[in-house]
């Protein structure tokens, strides 16, 4: 490395090794810490390391954090970008109130101070819920707030009154002599959920149960045979990209989703992850399909039994 | 009382763990032995490309296939290789492997080589017993046969008449001999002089596969594809693999080559292999499938079943599991069968303690950083112990530049317009680096590269020459042409550098943990540990010696390091002579003073050994683990 004529390191010699100081902690670093770590002829006067970090900042080389006890913290990463993907972490894992989720947040940004941290929260959370990053949960049975999670809700639970509702009906009408299929009949003409008839037209169906996110019979059949059609050897279970099958069907984002995960369940598919999600690029990250426990979908393979 | 779900990876294809359960991945195996079967009905060539997710089963299946080929009653040949290469160096890894696989023993005693070659013997003549003669005159006649140079033919030749063992086994693996051993043990020198090595080593692995002919298929299964990317978005590699897997499918009419990767690395392969590459390394396909319920269950039962110890417990267990599997372990859309049995290890560790069993269990639970330590330390002493001087090659060639890049992204590897004397060449948008790689043995050979590398240098536009020699090569004072051309390297910005065996081997340590972590072969605790989690800690952590080591290549001053291994080099060839000599006579000898000599001595102690006293004595270090 070159020296100035003097013997002394240059400006951007300096900068250079406290960058690299900053790259490794793993957590904001004080100008006190920096100025510990500085070594023999780098070793600079606290103005001047000052100054210099106030031109790292400036050409966001490096970021600089809230103050904690009126000391200045310098790190690698922006504030708000690393926050948004602690909140893609936390929420993978589990999925939280906005409370829960701050106070996470609170633990793990590394003494920012709460204001701070409530107006990130907010932020991140509608941007991500705009940009269907995140999903809303709604409560459950005896909860009161919604939670926020990485991918859709699980249906199941929310139909676990009118699950007992259900049964009940179905004990009385047993002692008049109804079976169960009889029953369940009635229930789809009481829901409307009979379909019209063979020629089902699939843009209509898709449309008005996309909100509803009720996942008919046809759209997974759609996405069957599309998967035939785009890999002929699928058949003989040759895996298909999900981006790929997304874009040959154009359906929306959250129909889509939600027949995937429904064929998975219902046997008729394998699903293949996405080792390292958070790797992707978001538009890429989108493509893919998650479910509630934090997983990214990027291949399906029917299964032999098809 | 031992865990029977504790072991989650199967790392190599020759250990086929003690339970393997059929069912699982049932159709992707049906698959690669109907190809195989294809193989020997037409005498053609043909692939399958294995998928599944990280943990699914991809080298446990390869170790199956392995099982099942050595209890056929039709010979075949099994090769693994474990993709941990550099671009540069595909075939001569190739090659070294191929060997390495075709040197495990088959049955009894004898080599997977040894069965092969005594096959062909057997088809050509349909005698039983030969005298020297007639075997001297049949191996003439099968390398006519079969097309094999006089080298590979004298090789296997010595190896089977069990002569030159050693010196054979080394030139087939590609080894550079001294022009002295080649002649001792019949093989034509001047071979290993030819223009491309790469060239070389990639006739060498088609005269292999000549020589099992065509009723012994060569099954040739690579692993860990992904470690063929240095870096995001590298797709050299990975290129050069679809390249010579379609030579290999082209050029050949005996061999069925499997290919492993993760899931989502198919698109990434699809993308940086040419179309008809792609076609021929996936002639046909199989997914290895995330487990179905009854598929987990059957692994649980299966290994409940194969611990003895627990044997009285089993009933319960099945009970416990079942209900536990579905509760706690399941997820509706499948788990990897690694997953399954991380999981089920806590699950019978929590049963255990509830019925105060008196039990071994693993390990206990480490985070990640705790975990890498752990297997850098180990993976380091491992290399410590099986690091031999011709290995250095490789790892150096195939780590530099992935922790170059680690390091510093503005680096990369040059992989176009190499000169054939410069083994890496690193680029950054102020600096261009070349590294070559001499070890040769033969002097002669040695102060040829140096003086071709002189020209080079003043031709190419390069800032810098890393000259790198094993230290356990060195340069005796007395070849003064070779030190006469290295010399007049050093005047045009060469450096010479003989780095120590710790620093090789946490370079291979480094490598392995790498191309592990890319492959998904990295499990904490059956959670899959990710590369850029790797690279994360190690820009933290990495080992100081190596740190330094890339300092010296991409750092833009470097004299004051280069004399220092300029010096050491010198006293190590000093002490090959002398053994022990007095501190200030060696100082004398190689011209600087002793104090400066006895700083750098003390910085490399497991390298030249100091007495300190009136006088100061120097003496050859030789590690415990190398004495006899």
């Amino acid at each position: 490395m070159a020296i100035s004529s003097n013997g002394m390191p240059t400006k951007t010699q300096i900068a250079a090794v406290i960058n690299k100081i900053i790259q490794r902690q793993d957590k904001p670093i004080t100008l006190g810490g920096i100025q510990k770590e500085l070594f023999g002829t780098y070793k600079v006067k606290p103005e001047m390391l000052a100054e210099i970090l106030a031109g790292q900042v400036r050409i966001k080389a490096v970021y600089q954090w809230p103050d904690l006890r009126n000391r200045k913290r310098f790190w690698i990463y922006d504030l708000e970008m690393y926050a948004q993907r602690l909140v893609l972490e936390i929420l993978s894992k589990q999925a939280l109130t906005r409370t829960e989720l701050q106070n996470t947040l609170k633990r793990q940004l590394f003494g920012c101070p709460l204001k701070r941290v409530i107006e990130l929260r907010k932020k991140i959370l509608t941007r991500f819920l705009r940009q269907k990053r995140l999903f809303m949960h709604p409560p459950v049975s005896h909860q009161k707030l919604a939670r926020f999670g990485v991918g859709l809700p699980a249906l199941a639970p929310y139909f676990k009154k009118v699950k007992e509702e259900f049964n009940t009906v179905c004990q009385k009408l047993a002692k008049a002599g109804i079976p169960q299929n009889e029953i369940l009949l009635a229930v789809k003409e009481v829901f409307n959920l009979i379909p019209s008839g063979p020629s089902v037209d699939m843009e209509t169906n898709i449309d008005s149960t996309d909100t509803a996110a009720t996942i008919s019979g046809p759209v997974c059949k759609a996405i069957l045979e599309k998967i035939v059609e785009i890999e002929p050897a699928a058949k003989q279970q040759v895996l298909v990209s999900i981006p790929a099958l997304r874009t040959a069907l154009d359906f929306s984002k959250m129909l889509f989703d939600r027949a995937i995960l429904r064929l998975a369940e219902q046997e008729k598919v394998f699903l293949h992850r996405h080792v390292y999600p958070f790797q992707m690029t978001d538009a890429e990250r989108l493509n893919l399909v998650a479910d509630e426990h934090g997983n990214y979908y990027m291949g399906i393979v029917l299964r032999s039994s098809m | 009382m031992i865990n029977p779900f504790q072991y989650t990876i199967v790392t190599d294809p020759w250990n086929l763990a003690s339970v393997d359960v059929h069912e699982i991945n049932a159709s992707a195996f049906q698959r690669c032995c109907e190809a195989l079967d294809r193989v020997r009905a037409e005498g053609r060539s043909t692939s399958v490309l294995l998928y599944g997710e990280a943990g699914s089963g991809k080298t446990h299946l390869l170790a199956r296939l392995r099982s099942y080929l050595k209890n056929q009653a039709h010979m075949s040949v099994f090769v693994a290789v474990r993709l941990h290469t550099s671009p540069n160096r595909f075939w001569r890894h190739l090659r070294k492997s191929f060997v390495e696989s075709l040197l495990r023993i088959a049955q009894g005693n004898r080599s997977q080589l040894e069965f092969v070659f005594m096959r062909r013997l057997y088809l050509h003549s349909r005698k039983k017993h030969l005298t020297l003669k007639q075997l001297r005159q049949d191996i003439d006649e099968l390398s006519v046969e079969a097309d094999l140079s006089w080298n590979v033919s004298k090789a296997i030749e010595n190896l089977v008449r069990k002569r030159h063992r050693r010196d054979s086994v080394a030139w087939l693996k590609g080894d550079l001999l001294p022009s002295t051993v080649l002649e001792k043990i019949g093989l034509a020198p001047g071979y290993d002089e030819m223009e491309d090595v790469e060239d070389q080593a990639c006739e060498i692995v088609k005269e292999l596969c000549r020589l099992a002919g065509p009723t012994i298929p060569v099954v040739i299964c690579f692993d860990q594809v992904e470690a063929l990317q240095r870096y995001p978005r590298d797709v050299e590699g990975l290129f050069t693999f679809g390249q010579a897997i379609r030579s290999l499918h082209d050029e050949t009419n005996n061999v069925l080559l499997v290919s492993c990767l993760q899931s989502f690395f198919l698109e990434q392969l699809k993308t940086a292999v040419t179309q008809p590459d792609y076609a021929a390394l996936a002639i046909n396909e199989s997914t290895l499938n995330p487990l179905t319920f009854k598929e987990s269950l059957k692994l649980v039962k299966a290994r409940i079943d194969s611990c003895a110890e627990i044997s009285e417990l089993r009933d319960s267990l099945y009970t416990e599991f079942e209900t536990k599997l579905k509760e706690v372990v399941w997820m509706k859309t499948g788990r990897t069968a690694r997953e399954v049995l991380a999981r089920c290890a806590d699950l019978f560790e929590a049963w255990g303690k509830s019925k105060s069993l008196k039990a071994v269990y693993p390990e206990p639970k480490l985070s990640d950083a705790e975990f890498l330590a752990d297997q850098i330390t180990f993976r380091e002493e491992r290399a410590i112990q099986d690091i031999q001087p011709e290995h250095m090659e490789e790892v150096i060639q195939d780590a530099v530049p992935v922790l170059v890049h680690v390091l510093d992204e503005n680096w990369s590897e040059q992989d176009q317009n190499r000169p054939r004397d410069i083994d890496i060449i690193l680029e950054s948008p102020n600096l261009k680096v070349a590294i070559s790689l001499c070890n040769q043995q033969s002097l002669r050979s040695l102060a040829g590269r140096f003086k071709r590398l002189g020209n080079q240098i003043r031709e190419d536009n390069l800032d810098k020459i890393f000259v790198i020699r094993h230290p356990e090569l060195p340069i005796s004072l007395g070849a003064k042409k070779t030190r006469k051309y290295l010399e007049r390297l050093k005047q045009h910005k060469a450096v010479f550098y003989s780095p120590d065996i710790e620093l090789i081997a946490a370079l291979e340590a480094l490598r392995s943990l790498l191309a592990d972590a890319k492959a998904g072969d990295l499990s904490n605790n059956g959670n899959t540990v990710s590369s850029s989690t790797v690279i994360n800690w190690l820009k933290k952590t990495m080992n100081i010696s190596v740190l330094a080591f890339i300092d010296q290549i991409i750092g833009e001053s470097d004299t004051t390091k280069g004399e220092d291994f300029e010096i050491m080099q010198d006293l190590r060839s000093l002490l090959e002579e002398e053994r022990v000599i007095k501190l200030v006579d060696a100082a004398l000898k190689l011209a600087t003073d002793p104090d400066t000599l006895q700083t750098l001595v003390r910085e490399f102690p497991r390298q030249i050994g100091l007495l300190q006293g009136q006088p100061s004595v120097l003496f050859q270090f030789i590690p415990e683990s190398v004495r006899g």
